[in-house]
């Protein structure tokens, strides 16, 4: 099969500018056009002046109300800039495959059309709290779920090994993250809620959990508030962590 | 882009002498700090404010 244009999808890593791949370098410098969605401005900085040509996807992200809406957008985006050009890449915080939904919506279209996908692994949420926590899934094995995911369906749990929960602190959130408001709001109270009463089906009370952000910057520690189940609700979230429970022992 | 290019550097070459001590205080942030942090990152924050921020802070736990 001639596949003519090809659309490389990257992750720049959590950690600023020090957890990009070499490939994903080789990409970023030698893309007619390099999109991308990160977290923070610095970030911003370094890809766009590592690229030729690049744009954030930020404005697109943010006009819209529903993150849905919004990854509709930018795939429509990425998807027209890819068939004017030979090489694109969209560069997005994490691992491009790593609970991204874009990336997801950029193959099915690209299958659509006559466009070849690159993809470049990156370093994940994952990867950081494994190490950042020691957290051996050698010993006890790894339950990891999306945490709105796992309040919504039953999945069935082992206690005596590892849970993960990603993006706990965005539980239940379907719009456009723009404000503390949304952030903050009444469908993610309750779904925490459910969470925590799911979590106490399972576990005591007194059993922990910890509440986990990775270091976004070479100079800035991990975040990692360890509290028990039962205190799931008196603390503030932040919008980037994972919740990690471990075994029961 | 004074603030930008340390926070560059600091990145890019973590383990040099300089740097290091810089990770030896790694644990200065505390919670709240890092929640003002990610509040600013939220969205269409000038990128040197925003790495003055990071640096200043650093500096002044140190």
């Amino acid at each position: 099969m001639n596949k003519k244009s090809k659309l490389v999808l990257a992750g720049s890593g959590i950690k600023f500018a020090s957890q990009l791949t070499t490939e994903c370098i080789s990409a970023i410098k030698n893309s007619d056009m390099v999109f991308y969605l990160l977290n923070d401005p610095a970030s911003e900085k370094f890809i766009s002046d590592l690229s030729k040509n690049s744009r954030s996807l930020s404005d697109l992200y943010f006009s819209c109300e529903t993150r849905k809406d919004s990854y509709k957008a930018i795939v429509n985006q990425v998807i027209n800039d890819v068939n004017k050009s030979e090489l694109v890449t969209f560069i997005n915080y994490g691992h491009p495959l790593f609970l991204c939904d874009i990336t997801l919506d950029l193959i099915n279209r690209a299958e659509e059309q006559d466009i070849q996908i690159i993809k470049l692994p990156g370093i994940s949420s994952f990867d950081c709290i494994i190490s950042d926590l020691s957290i051996n899934i050698g010993r006890t094995g790894l339950q990891a779920y999306e945490a709105t995911d796992f309040i919504l369906n039953d999945y069935k749990i082992n206690t005596n090994s590892n849970l993960i929960l990603w993006q706990v602190g965005v539980t239940g959130i379907e719009q456009v993250i723009s404000s503390d408001s949304v952030l903050n709001s009444k469908i993610k109270k309750e779904m925490l809620h459910k969470l925590q009463l799911k979590l106490l089906d399972l576990y005591s009370s007194s059993h922990v959990i910890n509440l986990y952000t990775a270091s976004l910057y070479s100079h800035v520690s991990f975040e990692n508030e360890v509290i028990p189940i039962s205190d799931l609700l008196n603390v503030n979230i932040n919008r980037l962590a994972t919740a990690y429970i471990p075994p029961v022992l | 882009m004074i603030s930008y290019d340390n926070l560059l550097n600091i990145a890019q070459n973590p383990f040099s002498k300089e740097n290091l001590k810089r990770l030896a205080c790694n644990h200065f942030y505390d919670g709240e700090v890092k929640r003002e942090l990610m509040a600013k990152m939220l969205r269409n924050e000038n990128v040197e404010k925003f790495c003055d921020e990071v640096m200043v802070i650093a500096n002044e736990k140190q």
